[in-house]
């Protein structure tokens, strides 16, 4: 694959002086062989997830009595983290007991147990403070109360965490779309299904978290067989550039005559619409010298990038792609455009000619990280 | 899928031999960057890869003093500038102080989708452009292209999340990104190489790692770290059948093309565990040196 850089001299200046980032036009094209069929997916990305885990929130005094959990599958497996980051409950030190059924001792309930400094070992990020362990298969599934007989503090908080990953029941969130703008509605729709079938949400609630913690109350509504959040986004979309935004739910369904939780989260973007791009764009100069003028209408100064496909067209008149360039520039406020600088080794390389044609036009605002169009 | 017969080794050894006469042959001044995963590293040739390993790959460089290390906070998103942007500036620093005209980036984990980030968003940063020109390919140990369950597990276990760890920045912003649902959204809108996607404008080569073993008795277990082969053995529980104990199998594939999965090349077919795939365990070493 053959890859040309075109820079401004005002670029190739940052190049030297090791800018951190672009300031001016930069331009970039890089070549689709022949052989690529370019098979590229134009639907929308849709965000959905699954929940196949729930948490709960207790304090010292709550475990050293008992904890109820309820698993819907055998082998469930359970974190327990302590808030300050310390006071780690060791599984070896906990006991499990089967309601109206057995109880077992130390540890002695689990088939994998991992204590504090295991946990740290392993060097994934979770917290220090946090144990795990896997309840043993033959325990199987139901109602179980968790007890620990270690001496911690009575009003230290402690989060549970229990992920059935064998589990028939999980909560399923979609969001209609994967990028809201301000003045969107955003709308997620959640379910909870057993092996296909819709179950019984007999209470959901939810919130917004945006990228640096702040949340938003959300209501849910009864929809068909599950729920459906509706609101619209009128908060600042100035936030992390980039970062992701959350609808964190929590549900509680009736499933097989047991109450089952889920926590669920789907993630999408928010941003303000800064700019649009124009419908008509003129492709100009000949071979050694194609550009495309991109016209742009700028409502807040930003530095934009466009990225397109260029198609030619081949002796027998069909239109093929021939290269995918991306070309970014600062514009102020008001109507604007982008002038695309096409390479024209590729263009001679890939044997293909007039008429050209721009197509997978997308505009994107880097200051935001959005993709606008 | 996974056991390859003894003819794909008769494969890669040709093909080996073959890249090994093409570099010889070429007159290009070749060069190879270490690129590690997530994390803040101030020494990751000790830290992160070990001297062994890397002294072992560079041997197939045609000038084994052209090779770099990088330092990178990998704890921030991948277009943050600390992270592709430190990126950006020390791998211009190693072409033009070394004056390399090719490069090879060998990444582990989150490495791979920092440099995926400057591969697919060449505009972002003037010096992305000649990075892209100067790399020959990108060989991908691990890399986590699909995020991973374990990423999502992390932020949902964590008591932290609604008190102050959140704020403190405890859950670092790369974990964040890491998560499936997060990359996913990346993956279809910033970055290019995955199915449905525009391919990436270098080669992207991945080295899948399939399971973890971690038995007490067995000395395989140990290379790499035996305590933190335990503690993949327990993260798999997250995964599929098919992981590292970090990532799962779609997700060290998802981006690019699969080179080789761990066992089918690995010596006694041991497998790559996260941990092993950044170190010399099993010839993983050698088969990289030959291919730079």
């Amino acid at each position: 694959m053959k890859n040309i850089v075109l820079i401004t001299s005002t670029t190739l200046a940052l190049v030297l002086s090791s800018a951190v980032n672009a300031k001016d036009t930069t331009s970039y094209s890089f070549a689709i062989e022949s052989s690529n069929k370019f098979v590229v997916s134009h639907s929308e990305y849709v965000p959905s997830t699954q929940s196949r885990e729930y948490s709960i929130d207790v304090n010292g005094q709550s475990l050293q009595r008992g904890v109820s959990l309820t698993t819907t599958a055998p082998g469930a497996l359970v974190r327990i983290s302590a808030a300050d980051g310390r006071s780690a409950v060791e599984p070896q030190m906990m006991n499990i007991s089967q309601k109206g059924g057995k109880s077992f001792a130390k540890g002695s309930g689990f088939d994998m147990l991992v204590d504090s400094n295991s946990m740290q070992a392993q060097g994934i990020g979770f917290q220090r403070g946090t144990t795990g362990f896997k309840i043993a298969d033959e325990l199987g599934k139901g109602e179980f109360t968790l007890q620990t007989n270690q001496k911690i503090n009575p009003n230290g908080n402690y989060r549970i965490n229990v992920f059935e990953k064998n589990s028939d029941t999980a909560l399923y969130l979609k969001s209609q779309r994967g990028g809201y703008f301000k003045g969107d509605t955003l709308s997620v729709d959640a379910h909870v299904f057993d092996q296909g079938q819709a179950q019984t949400i007999r209470n959901i609630k939810g919130q917004l978290v945006s990228p640096t913690g702040q949340s938003y109350p959300v209501i849910f509504k009864k929809s068909g067989d599950g729920y459906q959040v509706k609101m619209p986004m009128k908060m600042s979309a100035d936030n992390v550039p980039g970062a992701l935004w959350e609808l964190h739910t929590e549900v509680k369904a009736h499933v097989n005559g047991k109450l089952v939780q889920r926590n669920g989260r789907v993630p999408f973007s928010y941003d303000e619409m800064t700019a649009s791009v124009g419908s008509k764009v003129q492709i100009v100069g000949g071979d050694k010298n194609l550009k495309a003028m991109v016209p742009v209408s700028v409502k807040q100064d930003s530095r934009f990038e466009v990225r397109g496909v260029l198609y030619g067209t081949d002796k027998a008149g069909n239109m093929k792609p021939i290269m995918t360039t991306h070309t970014a520039q600062n514009l102020g406020r008001g109507a604007g455009q982008i002038m695309m600088e096409f390479d024209a080794k590729i263009l001679a390389n890939s044997g293909l000619s007039a008429p050209y044609e721009l197509r997978n036009v997308e505009l994107r605002d880097q200051s935001q990280m959005a993709i606008l169009k | 899928m996974l056991k390859k017969s003894f003819l794909n080794k008769l494969l890669l050894g040709a093909s080996l031999i073959g890249g090994s006469l093409m570099a010889a042959s070429a007159s290009a001044n070749v060069g190879v960057a270490f690129v590690h995963g997530t994390g803040q590293q101030s020494d990751a040739y000790n830290d992160y890869w070990t001297g062994s390993m890397i002294q072992s790959v560079i041997q197939g460089l045609p000038n084994s003093s052209n090779y770099t290390v990088i330092n990178c906070d990998f704890t921030q998103y991948m277009w943050d500038s600390r992270a592709s942007g430190c990126l950006a500036g020390q791998l211009t620093n190693f072409i033009n102080n070394k004056g390399i005209t090719q490069m090879t980036l060998i990444t582990h984990s989150n490495g791979g989708n920092v440099v995926r980030w400057i591969l697919s968003n060449p505009t972002w940063d003037s010096r992305f452009p000649n990075i892209i020109n100067k790399t020959k390919e990108v060989i991908a140990l691990a890399p986590s292209s699909g995020g991973t369950p374990l990423a999502e597990a992390v932020l949902s276990g964590n008591a932290f999340e609604q008190s102050l760890g959140w704020l403190l920045g405890y859950q670092n912003d790369a974990v964040r990104m890491q998560q499936e649902s997060w990359m996913a959204s990346y993956n279809a809108n910033w970055l290019y190489g995955t199915a449905g996607r525009p391919s990436l404008p270098k080669p992207f080569v991945n080295v899948v790692g399939t399971d973890v073993e971690s038995a007490i008795w067995d000395g395989d277990s140990y290379c790499g770290g035996y305590s933190q082969n335990v503690g993949l053995e327990f993260t798999q529980n997250w995964l599929d059948s098919c992981s590292d104990g970090f990532l799962n199998c779609s997700s060290q594939s998802a981006a690019g093309s699969v080179w080789f999965y761990d066992k089918w090349y690995t010596k006694g077919g041991e497998p790559l565990s996260h941990a092993q795939s950044r170190r010399n365990c099993f010839y993983l070493d050698t088969y990289l040196r030959n291919r730079i």
